[in-house]
């Protein structure tokens, strides 16, 4: 089940995230402020952050400046979810590199949708860069290769009924 | 003349005598012409006959003439010599009855006991007329000074006057620059504050834009989560977040008519009208509508000491006010929140006080500001917006407000009103 951070200052707004995503087969972790949701993104990377701008002791804008200089939370996909909704705001928050950025109210297929789509971008992403043999399908096509060989000597040894 | 004298001598005597330029003329005691030389003829226009053995003022003019004899006899009475061996300027009469002026020296001869007189009559014509000439041109250089004088004081004055417009020209440009200045730097004021204004109001709609968008997205959430949970036929759920949709309405509604008020009073629209009213059913009537947002167990205590006495202020705002105060105590604490009212000294005195979370020292002095909420408050729901209202509306009615706090332990806010008592 993928794990995804809500950084979120707002009580019922967090809460009603964490809801809808639980009832969407996602693992919601819930964060109050930015300090807090940069812990515990450190300590147990999730899969997607969904982030809120406008929060006390560390912003979302800052949030995002200190994960994406760390290696262990840099490819974790980044969704701002923001009541900032001025232009200039989100081009701040692209520019930054977030993945995206949904403004309040937002509409819950919308998210749902958002979601999924960065998540199946971040897959294809982590498995074209998987660590051993960093050439993926390369090795795959090696490995199949391998197998088809091993087919071939399974008549070894064995008597061969030629049908025509 | 006979002369007991060398005839060489003689000879020269009377050669110098007859060719003396100036005129020599000898007379007696009386007056009597004796001798003239030459040059005397010559300057009075008589011939030696016509002026032998004639009275000497002949040759003079009046009053002189009749006075002569008074002169010579005086001077042979007194002995005072007033021109002789002196000499003087006056004037001598031609035989053509012109005057001419001469300078006259005369000589005091006495020969065989008898006075005589020599006159030298030495011809200052044109000396004087060389005088006049000169006083001539003098008085001529004199009349032109003046003139130039005059023309040069009239140009002079011509351009005093002129430098005077000038001047008054120089003032003047100088007045209107100084004025246009200012007028320019009044503008740039008016500029500056019109940009601050124009900053203060975009960040304003800025930052309440976000408190609007805030309760929108839990009221479209929750809308969300109860289709899904209809869906699911989770009805406890559906209960609980269609209770979440209705209080985020109210907190919406709260915003904006704060929102409202705000705008109201930024723009100067809101007015104070006072009226008579008994203050403690007013204090009674507030306990009464507020109760519903105590929470379980909390109450809202008022010792009210104004005794029934009427005061007259604006109710409307002072319930807004005393709303604001209470629902604020309710919200940040669990335990009873207590009121006072009474007068001190000329004031309505109002005390509202909480044993809640407290202001933290730092936040205390930004707690009037637009949209602050303390760092220890942020997870209860609230505008910001509520002690700025409060303390506008109070600036309105002519009163102040002060609180005292501490973190953890509860804060105590005191209004005071100035009363008219009706």
């Amino acid at each position: 089940m993928k794990k995804i951070l809500i950084v979120e200052d707002n009580h019922d707004v967090r809460e009603n995230l964490a809801e809808i995503l639980e009832l969407s087969g996602y693992q919601p972790i819930t964060a109050e402020n930015g300090k807090i949701g940069v812990e515990k993104a450190m300590q147990d990377p999730p899969d997607l952050i969904l982030c809120d701008v406008m929060m006390p002791e560390l912003d979302g804008f800052g949030v995002l400046h200190i994960i994406s200089r760390n290696q262990r939370t840099a490819d974790v996909p980044f969704i701002f979810l923001t009541a900032k909704a001025e232009r200039d705001d989100f081009r701040r928050g692209m520019s930054l590199g977030a993945d995206d950025y949904i403004t309040k109210p937002f509409d819950e297929t919308v998210l749902l949708q958002t979601i999924e789509t960065r998540l199946k971008k971040s897959e294809r992403l982590k498995a074209a860069s998987a660590p051993n043999g960093g050439s993926g399908s390369l090795e795959r096509f090696i490995n199949e290769a391998k197998a088809m060989e091993a087919i071939r000597h399974l008549s070894d040894n064995r008597e061969v009924r030629i049908y025509r | 003349m006979e002369q007991n004298l060398p005839d060489e001598l003689y000879l020269r005597y009377r050669t110098v005598i007859e060719t003396a330029v100036d005129g020599i003329i000898t007379i007696d005691s009386s007056g009597v012409i004796e001798s003239v030389n030459p040059a005397a003829c010559r300057l009075f226009g008589y011939t030696r006959e016509e002026l032998e053995g004639r009275t000497v003022n002949m040759l003079m003019p009046s009053p002189h003439r009749d006075a002569h004899d008074s002169y010579i006899q005086r001077y042979l009475d007194t002995g005072e010599k007033r021109i002789i061996g002196i000499g003087r300027e006056v004037k001598g009469m031609r035989k053509d009855g012109t005057l001419f002026p001469f300078w006259l020296s005369v000589a005091q001869i006495q020969l065989d006991g008898n006075f005589g007189f020599t006159g030298f009559i030495h011809d200052i014509s044109d000396l004087k007329q060389a005088e006049e000439e000169i006083r001539q041109l003098n008085v001529d250089l004199e009349k032109k000074v003046n003139e130039r004088t005059e023309q040069l004081a009239e140009v002079v004055n011509q351009l005093l006057s002129s430098n005077k417009l000038l001047e008054r020209e120089i003032r003047e440009r100088r007045a209107a620059e100084e004025a246009l200045n200012k007028n320019r730097d009044e503008l740039l004021r008016a500029l500056d504050r019109e940009r601050e204004l124009s900053e203060l109001k975009s960040r304003f709609v800025a930052l309440a834009s976000h408190e609007f968008r805030t309760p929108l997205s839990t009221i479209l959430s929750s809308a969300s989560l109860v289709k899904r949970y209809a869906e699911l036929g989770n009805t406890e759920k559906q209960d609980f977040h269609l209770e979440k949709i209705r209080m985020g309405v109210n907190h919406l509604t709260g915003i904006l008519n704060d929102f409202l008020n705000l705008t109201k009073l930024e723009e100067g629209l809101v007015e104070a009208n006072p009226e008579p009213f008994n203050f403690t059913d007013f204090a009674a009537e507030i306990i009464d509508e507020i109760s519903g947002l105590a929470k379980p167990g909390q109450r809202i205590l008022w010792s009210d000491r104004t005794d029934g006495q009427e005061v007259r202020l604006d109710r409307r705002i002072l319930k807004n006010v005393m709303y604001n105060l209470i629902s604020n105590a309710l919200k940040y604490s669990d335990r009873d929140v207590q009121c006072r009212s009474g007068f001190s000294s000329g004031w309505l005195e109002v005390e509202v006080r909480d044993h809640g979370i407290g202001i933290p020292e730092t936040d205390q002095k930004y707690l009037f500001d637009r949209f602050f909420r303390a760092k220890n408050a942020l997870n209860i729901q609230g505008t910001g917006l509520g002690l700025n209202i409060v303390r506008r509306y109070l600036d309105l009615l002519g009163g102040d407000i002060n609180f005292t706090s501490r973190e953890g332990e509860g804060t105590t806010f005191t209004l005071r009103l100035p009363i008219a008592k009706a």
